[in-house]
C-alpha cells in the first residue's frame, strides 16, 4: 500500500504542477498556449480533474464562447459545486446567443452569490427577459437595483435595459405600467420619448420629452431629445430655445451643440452653424455627427478641402467604431 | 411590333382580368360598401398562381438560416427574350447548404408572356437551366445584335447568357465575366460607361465568404441579433470587390476595375447597382446600395475612371450622418425638377432613405419630410419608383422580408413575412403611405426580397414580380383603373448601344416636363423593363420627346402619341444637337 501510494503522488503532482501551469498562462492571457498543454494533459493523463474547468476558463478568455461552454459543462459534471465554471457557463451561454440555456447556471449563480456577482445577475435578468420571462426579469432587475418588485421604479428600470436590448413594445408596456403606478416618475416620459423617437414618431417623441421637462425641468439630456425632435419636425425656432436651454444646465456635453449646429445649418446661420459645430467637436472630437455637418457645412460654403477633410473624418471614426465590433475569426 | 397582336392580347388579358375580378366580386363589393372605410387607391393583387408562375424559390433554410449566405435571396428580370413585343419573366433561382442530386435540383426560371395574362415556363427549351446559389439579374444587348442577354450573378461563378434568336448560349467564360469562382454576386447592370456604343457590365460583390470555413449562428457576438444566436455577418467579414467590366466588342470583356478606379472603394457589401448621370452631364455614374457600410456614387470622370462621391455627394449616409444597412435603390425624378433623385430600402429599425438631388453635385437625405420615415419596422429589399396610377408623378413600391427566420420566436411583432409598402406620391414632393388601401397583393405578409417592375400586357399599367425566398412568387396586377394617360418609350441605338441603355428621356407636355432614363439593373439585384413609362396624369398631347443618346446625339420627335408604345430609333428624329463631346472611336472602329 505504501509503495503505491510513494507511486501515485509523483502522477498526482505531476498533473497538479500542469493545471497549475495552464492556469498561469491562462492568467497571462496565453490562452493558446495554455490549450494546446491542456489538451496534451488530457491525452496523456485522461481523466485528470480540473483539465475541463481550464479548457472552459481559456477558451471564455479570447471569446470563444461555444467552446468554453462545452469544457464548462463538462467541468460541472465533475464538479457540480464548481462556481466559476457555472458563471461562465451561464455568461458563455449568453454570449453565443443561447439564453434559454444560460438560465439554469446563472440561477445557481444567483443562489450562491445572492448579493454579489452583479455581471452574472444582471446577464440573468437579459436572459430571462429574452426568453420572454418578463416578470422574472423583472424581479432579478428589481434585486439588482435594490428597487422594490412590481413597484414604478423597476418597471421603469426593465422598461429602459429592454429598450436598450430592441425588444420595443415590451419596453413600452413596462414604462407605461410604471407611469400608470406613479405618474411622476422621472424619467419614465424620456423613455417613452426614447421609444418613439427610434421609431421615427417625432410629434409623439415630442411630447414625451416634454412631458418628461414638466417633471424634470433639470434633466439635460431631455432638453437635447426635444430639441432633435423640433429640429426633425423643422420647428427650427424651437429647437434653438431648448438645445439653449440644455447648454446652460450643462455645457460638457457635445450633443446639445451637435444638434444646434443642425438647426442653425436649417435656419441658413452658417457662421453660427459653424461656431457651434467647431465647439461640439472640441468637446467631443469623437463626435462623427459634428464632423459631418461641419463638412456639410464647409461643402455648402464652396471650402471643398475643408469639407472633404471633415467628411473623411466623419467616414473614419464610424469605420473604426465598425472595426472595434468583435471580429470573425 | 405589331399593333393588331397588342390589341388581341389586350382583349384577351382583359377577359382574363375580368374572371379574376369575378371570383374575388364578393370581397370587392364588403370593400366597397363597407362603412368608414377610405376609398381604395389601388387594388393590387397577386396573380402569379394562375398566371402560371408556377416553379417555388428555393435559397437556404427554411426554419433557420445558418449561414448569411441564404439570407439574400434572388432577383428578377422583366425582358422581352424572344422579341415578339411582350415582355416575359426570369427568376433567378437558389439552392441549400445540403444540395440536391443533379436530377432534382432547381432551376432558375424563364416564362415566356402568352399575351392573356398567363405565362409558359420555357426554361427547358430556351437552354437557361442552371442550378446553384444564384443571386441577381441584370439585362442588356451586349452584342448589339437586336437581342436582350442576360447576365446572371452567382455566389461562385457568374453566368453570361448570349441570346441567340430566342435560345441562349452561356458564354461567362468565353467572354471573360464568369469571374474567379470564389466571389459573391449581388446585383448587376450593363452600362455604356465609356459611351463607345458597346454596353459595359458593372457588378457588385458582397462579401468575401467561404462556406467551407463559415461560423455557426451565436459564435461570435458579431452572430447575435437582440441577444439570439443568427448568422454571422456581414461585418465581420471581409467585403467583396464591386468589378467593372469593358466590353472589347466581339464579345469579350476585359476587368478593368483598377484601371477605372472602381477597387479604390472596396470592401463595403454591396447589393444593388443603379446606374445614372446624377450631374447631368451626359455621362452614366453608378450608385451602389451597401449593407452596413457607406452606399457608393461611383462619379463617371468621362476619362475611363471613377470617382467615389458618395460620402461628399451626401448619398452614403443618411441626414445624421450615419451609414445604414442598404439593400436595394431607385432612381426617378420624384419631384420633377430636372434632376434624377435616389431611393434606399434598408435594414429593420432603420427608415428608407429618399436623396434629393439638389441639381449641383450633391443630394439631400429629405426621408422624413417626404413622409417616408414613418416606417421603422419593416425590412426592406427591392424597390421601385413606379407611377401606378399614372398621374405623371413616380410613386414608390417597397417590398419587404426579415433576414432572421427566428425573428417570429420573439414575439415582438416583428415578423419574418412583411407585407408590401405603397407609396403615393403627392405631387409636392411628399408621399402617402396607401399601403392599407392598395389592395390585398399588398398587405399580404410574405419574405419578399427581389422586385421588378414591367408593363406586362403592354397597357400601360405596370405590374411587378416579386420573389418571395423559399416561397411562391408574386405577380401584382392592380385592378383599379384610372382616367390617365401614358407613353411607354422603347429605345434603339444605332450609334449607341442597341437597347439604348444611358439614354436620358425628357418629355415635354403642356403643363410639364419630365424625365428618366433608360437603365439596367436597379431594384433589388433586379432588371426591370426598360420601356421607359411615363405617367400624364389628364394630359393626353405630348409636345415632343427629347433623346440625348449615349452616343452623344440628341434627337427630338414631335408629338408621340399618348396610350402607345413608342419605339424611337437612333437617327430617326429630328437632331436638335449633340450632347458634351462625343467620345472618340476605340480600337479605329
Amino acid at each position: 500500500m505504501l509503495t503505491l501510494s510513494l507511486v501515485a503522488n509523483p502522477v498526482a503532482q505531476q498533473e497538479d504542477q500542469a493545471l497549475a501551469t495552464a492556469h498561469s498562462l491562462i492568467q497571462e492571457h496565453k490562452n493558446q498556449e495554455a490549450i494546446i498543454q491542456l489538451k496534451a494533459l488530457a491525452a496523456s493523463h485522461p481523466g485528470t480533474k480540473g483539465i475541463s474547468h481550464e479548457l472552459g476558463i481559456a477558451y471564455y478568455d479570447q471569446a470563444d464562447y461555444m467552446e468554453a461552454a462545452t469544457y464548462l459543462e463538462e467541468a460541472l459534471r465533475e464538479n457540480p459545486e464548481d462556481r466559476d465554471a457555472a458563471q461562465l457557463l451561464g455568461l458563455s451561454y449568453y454570449f453565443s446567443g443561447n439564453p434559454a440555456q444560460a438560465i439554469p447556471a446563472l440561477e445557481k449563480v444567483r443562489f450562491w452569490h445572492l448579493n454579489e456577482n452583479i455581471d452574472a445577475i444582471y446577464v440573468l435578468g437579459l436572459c430571462y427577459a429574452l426568453n420572454r420571462n418578463y416578470p422574472e426579469a423583472l424581479e432579478t432587475f428589481a434585486h439588482l437595483y435594490r428597487l422594490e418588485p412590481d413597484s414604478a421604479a423597476s418597471h421603469l428600470m426593465l422598461g429602459r435595459i429592454l429598450l436598450r436590448q430592441g425588444f420595443d413594445p415590451v419596453a413600452e408596456q413596462e414604462v407605461r405600467k410604471a407611469l400608470a403606478l406613479s405618474p411622476h416618475l422621472p424619467l419614465a416620459h424620456f423613455t417613452l420619448g426614447e421609444f418613439y423617437a427610434y421609431s421615427a414618431d417625432y410629434p409623439k417623441a415630442a411630447q414625451e420629452f416634454q412631458q418628461e421637462l414638466d417633471i424634470n425641468p433639470g434633466y439635460a439630456p431631455a432638453f437635447n431629445h426635444l430639441g432633435d425632435a423640433f429640429w426633425r419636425l423643422k420647428r427650427n425656432e424651437d429647437a434653438e430655445r431648448v438645445l439653449q436651454d440644455s447648454i446652460w444646465l450643462d455645457s460638457t456635453s457635445a450633443e446639445p451643440y451637435v444638434i444646434l449646429g443642425k438647426v442653425f445649418m436649417a435656419k441658413r446661420q452658417l457662421p453660427q452653424a459653424e461656431r457651434t459645430l467647431r465647439r461640439a467637436i472640441a468637446v467631443d472630437s469623437g463626435n462623427y455627427t459634428a464632423h459631418y455637418f461641419l463638412g456639410q457645412l464647409y461643402r455648402e460654403l464652396g471650402k471643398t478641402a475643408a469639407a472633404e477633410r471633415e467628411l473623411k473624418i466623419a467616414a473614419h471614426i464610424q469605420q473604426l467604431q465598425a472595426q472595434n465590433a468583435p471580429r470573425i475569426r | 411590333m405589331g399593333s393588331g397582336s397588342v390589341r388581341v392580347g389586350w382583349i384577351l388579358f382583359a377577359v382574363f382580368l375580368i374572371l379574376q375580378l369575378a371570383t374575388t366580386h364578393t370581397r370587392s363589393e364588403q370593400t366597397i360598401s363597407a362603412p368608414n372605410k377610405p376609398p381604395a387607391i389601388a387594388d393590387f393583387i397577386d396573380i402569379a398562381s394562375t398566371a402560371g408562375l408556377s416553379a417555388s424559390n428555393v435559397f437556404g433554410g427554411k426554419e433557420s438560416s445558418t449561414y448569411i449566405l441564404e439570407s439574400t435571396g434572388t432577383g428578377a428580370a422583366i425582358f422581352d427574350y424572344d422579341n415578339d413585343g411582350w415582355p416575359d419573366i426570369f427568376l433567378v433561382n437558389g439552392t441549400r447548404l445540403d444540395g440536391f442530386d443533379a436530377k432534382n435540383a432547381p432551376t432558375s426560371h424563364l416564362y415566356r408572356n402568352n399575351h392573356d395574362g398567363t405565362f409558359t415556363d420555357v426554361t427547358e427549351k430556351v437552354g437557361l437551366v442552371a442550378s446553384g446559389w444564384g443571386q441577381g439579374a441584370c439585362v442588356g444587348d451586349y452584342d448589339n445584335d437586336g437581342w436582350e442577354d442576360l447576365y446572371v450573378t452567382y455566389y461562385g461563378k457568374n453566368r453570361l447568357y448570349h441570346n441567340r434568336h430566342g435560345t441562349f448560349e452561356e458564354v461567362a467564360d468565353i467572354a471573360g465575366v464568369a469571374g474567379d469562382g470564389k466571389t459573391w454576386g449581388s446585383g448587376c447592370a450593363f452600362v455604356d460607361y465609356d459611351r463607345d456604343g458597346q454596353l459595359d457590365l458593372v457588378v457588385a460583390n458582397y462579401a468575401n465568404f467561404d462556406i467551407a470555413h463559415a461560423s455557426p449562428p451565436g459564435k461570435y457576438p458579431s452572430c447575435l441579433w437582440k441577444g439570439i444566436a443568427v448568422f454571422c455577418g456581414p461585418r465581420g467579414l471581409p467585403g467583396g470587390r464591386n468589378i467593372l467590366y469593358r466590353n472589347l466588342g466581339k464579345g469579350r470583356f476585359q476587368d478593368v476595375t483598377v484601371s477605372a478606379h472602381i477597387d479604390r472603394t472596396m470592401g463595403h457589401y454591396c447589393f444593388s447597382v443603379s446606374p445614372f448621370d446624377f450631374d447631368n452631364d451626359g455621362w452614366p455614374d453608378i450608385y451602389m446600395s451597401c449593407d452596413s457600410a457607406p452606399s457608393i456614387l461611383y462619379r463617371n470622370n468621362r476619362d475611363g475612371t471613377f470617382t467615389d462621391v458618395g460620402i461628399f455627394s451626401g448619398v452614403a449616409y443618411n441626414v445624421d450622418g450615419r451609414e445604414q444597412a442598404g439593400m436595394g435603390s431607385t432612381v426617378a425624378d420624384y419631384d420633377g425638377d430636372g434632376n434624377l433623385d435616389l431611393f434606399r430600402t434598408n435594414f429593420s429599425d432603420d427608415t428608407p432613405t429618399l436623396y434629393h438631388n439638389n441639381g449641383d453635385g450633391t443630394f439631400a437625405d429629405v426621408t422624413y419630410p417626404a413622409g417616408l420615415g414613418s416606417s421603422t419596422r419593416y425590412l426592406g429589399w427591392g424597390t421601385m419608383f413606379f407611377d401606378f396610377d399614372n398621374d405623371g408623378w413616380p410613386d414608390l413600391l417597397l417590398v419587404n422580408g426579415h433576414v432572421y427566420p427566428e425573428v417570429d420566436s420573439l414575439k415582438l411583432g416583428i415578423d419574418y413575412s412583411e407585407p408590401k409598402l405603397l407609396y403615393h406620391n403627392n405631387g409636392n414632393g411628399k408621399f402617402a403611405d396607401v399601403s392599407s388601401r392598395a389592395g390585398p397583393g399588398i398587405n399580404t405578409p410574405t419574405p419578399a426580397r427581389g422586385l421588378a417592375v414591367g408593363d406586362l400586357w403592354n397597357d400601360g399599367r405596370l405590374s411587378a414580380v416579386v420573389v418571395n425566398r423559399n416561397g411562391a412568387p408574386s405577380l401584382l396586377v392592380n385592378r383599379t383603373t384610372y382616367p390617365n394617360h401614358w407613353i411607354e418609350i422603347k429605345t434603339v441605338g444605332t450609334n449607341s448601344n442597341r437597347s439604348g441603355i444611358g439614354a436620358r428621356l425628357v418629355l415635354k407636355t403642356a403643363s410639364r416636363t419630365q424625365i428618366d432614363e433608360v437603365r439596367s439593373g436597379s431594384s433589388y439585384i433586379s432588371n426591370n423593363d426598360m420601356r421607359v413609362h411615363f405617367g400624364l396624369g389628364t394630359i393626353n398631347r405630348i409636345e415632343s420627346l427629347e433623346v440625348r443618346w449615349p452616343s452623344g446625339l440628341v434627337e427630338r420627335y414631335w408629338n408621340p402619341r399618348a396610350d402607345s408604345i413608342v419605339v424611337v430609333i437612333e437617327g430617326s428624329g429630328q437632331p436638335v444637337g449633340r450632347t458634351m463631346q462625343r467620345p472618340p472611336k476605340k480600337d479605329g472602329v
